[in-house]
């Protein structure tokens, strides 16, 4: 479904963002991006959408190698990839109902249509109430949500969240990640850029992990993160324990912490 | 959201800018619209001293009509002459007559014999008056050849001087309402280019992203040149007894509804293109990657 083949990204500056890149994923498979800032992760995402071209190498969704695409089909292209952005990149003087409907519009989807999906779509993210507010009335995880109705309106065969939860409390990040799950539960492709072990420990996937511009681990899969694994291990450990044992280990853990 | 709801929220948004693109297109088209008229009224004086006996040759009282008839077949015969209209003694009493009958006085004073016989000559065009009268000069029995070659000359050198002009000032009007509505729309294009990065970023057309932003350049064209072409007709039905008494017998207005209507067609299409193609140059720019 989406295939990076031995992909190096080299900016005019001459920084590299990515090097001799390669990798596929499934349709319907759900993948973690993990790796610290800076390591790679967006330029990942600017390359699938076409924002930018890659130095070498090719890159493929579904049978289209994004090579040949030329700039008038660059749009059709982009509307296969729902992209959730780091900034959310809403329009700020467009409602949340007008920011989802957005691509639509460009799509060429009737009114009613418009209406019916993006009402469906918002009622998905949990914001059915919030479609006639603004951006700036919205807390962090309403326009997390916003951004990920957006992007999932026109049910694009991929999804590509760059660090969804990146600006969100740990509750607020689980439930943005639940939804992602559910997403992908439902068949759509789910990339996820994180450096989050939290939500990879508690939907655990295959992930790749990125440092300078080259993957450096990929998991394959079944496999876990090594942090996930180990925030794993101390979950399936304590749930081993009698329940005063449980407690009293996380008073303890608590206490560690200060 | 429609591109013409957002051009017309983009409007609403920015009123001023707006009315500085309307009120430039306004003042182009309201030259262009009185080009327009003044270049069809002078057409019209044009042919009316064109078509009018532009030589008149004078001949003496004695002449006899049978002379006078030979020397008008003679004319009609030249293949550049239009018409050859023969004025007898009494028929110019009959012209004297009617152009003073508001004075009786000077009606007794003349009688048909004092009046010279003339033939009034009319060609095809004004070219070829000089030939017309240098044939009337070598007539037997010519007194005076009399044609309105200076007139027409400088009535046509007057209407080809404010053509000219009138055009020069209409283009330096049509670059600078080119220019305003490119730096109107160069603007609101910064103002949104947020915006636009988004819809981009989205999977929007080149032409969904251009679309708001031509509407708008092509309603600044509409509104200005139908308002123009109001205040140019409003003052037109205004001044017409004066211009009409100032020419006389030449019917020059008014001026035919239904010939106003097609200006008006003409001017908004002609100001809907402009806005068309400002918002297309400054739009453009935006999609040079």
């Amino acid at each position: 479904m989406v295939r990076f083949v031995e992909v190096t990204k080299v900016f005019p500056n001459g920084y590299i963002g990515l090097e001799d890149v390669s990798f596929t994923v499934e349709p319907g498979e759900l993948v973690y991006i993990t790796g610290e800032s800076g390591a790679g992760k967006t330029t990942l995402m600017r390359l699938l959408i076409r924002e930018i071209r890659p130095t070498q190498g090719d890159i493929y969704l579904g049978e289209q190698r994004l090579a040949d695409l030329t700039s008038r089909h660059i749009p059709y292209h982009r509307r296969r990839v729902g992209v959730i952005f780091q900034d959310y990149q809403l329009i700020p003087d467009r409602t949340i109902f007008e920011n989802a409907a957005l691509i639509l519009e460009v799509s060429g989807v009737s009114n009613a249509q418009i209406k019916q999906r993006v009402a469906d779509v918002l009622e998905l993210v949990g914001l059915p109430d919030k479609g006639q507010l603004f951006p700036v009335q919205l807390s962090g995880g309403e326009l997390q949500r916003a951004a990920i109705a957006r992007a999932l309106v026109t049910a694009p065969e991929v999804l590509f969240a760059d660090e969804p939860t990146g600006n969100l409390d740990p509750e607020t990040s689980i439930g943005i990640m639940g939804l992602l799950k559910k997403i992908q539960e439902f068949g759509t492709t789910v990339l996820v850029a994180t450096h989050d072990p939290g939500i990879m420990a508690r939907y655990p996937a295959r992930y790749l992990h990125i440092q300078q511009g080259r993957i450096v681990d990929d998991s394959g899969a079944s496999k876990k993160s090594p942090a996930a694994e180990k925030e794993n291990q101390e979950e399936d450990n304590s749930s081993d324990q009698p329940e005063s044992e449980q407690q009293a280990a996380k008073a303890k853990k608590k206490k560690d912490k200060k | 959201m429609s591109a013409f709801k957002q051009a017309l929220r983009s409007i609403r948004r920015s009123p001023y800018q707006a009315l500085a693109a309307i009120l430039v297109l306004f003042l182009t088209f309201f030259i262009g619209y009185s080009l327009l008229l003044f270049l069809l009224g002078s057409a019209k004086v044009l042919q009316y001293f064109e078509t009018r006996p532009q030589v008149t040759g004078f001949f003496s009282q004695d002449t006899k009509l049978e002379d006078l008839q030979k020397l008008q077949a003679t004319l009609q015969a030249e293949p550049y002459v239009q018409n050859v209209e023969l004025i007898t003694q009494q028929k110019a009493l009959e012209i004297y007559q009617t152009q003073t009958a508001n004075d009786p006085m000077l009606q007794e004073l003349v009688t048909a014999d004092i009046l010279p016989p003339s033939l009034e000559v009319s060609t095809a065009t004004i070219d070829d008056l000089a030939k017309v009268a240098e044939t009337m000069k070598t007539m037997e029995g010519i007194d005076e050849v009399v044609y309105q070659q200076d007139v027409i000359d400088n009535l046509r050198y007057w209407t080809t001087t404010l053509r000219q002009i009138g055009f020069s000032v209409l283009g330096v009007f049509l670059f600078t309402s080119l220019l305003i509505i490119i730096l109107i729309t160069s603007m609101r294009i910064a103002s949104k280019r947020y915006e636009i990065k988004v819809m981009r970023l989205v999977g929007a057309t080149q032409w969904y992203v251009m679309r708001p932003f031509l509407i708008e350049g092509m309603l600044y064209g509409a509104i200005g040149a139908s308002i123009s072409w109001g205040v140019v007709y409003v003052v037109l039905l205004y001044a017409t007894p004066a211009i009409q008494s100032f020419f006389g017998e030449i019917q020059l207005l008014p001026v035919p509804p239904e010939m106003m209507f097609a200006l008006l067609g003409v001017g908004v299409a002609s100001a809907v293109f402009l806005g068309f193609l400002a918002g297309l140059m400054s739009t453009r720019r935006l999609f040079r990657v």
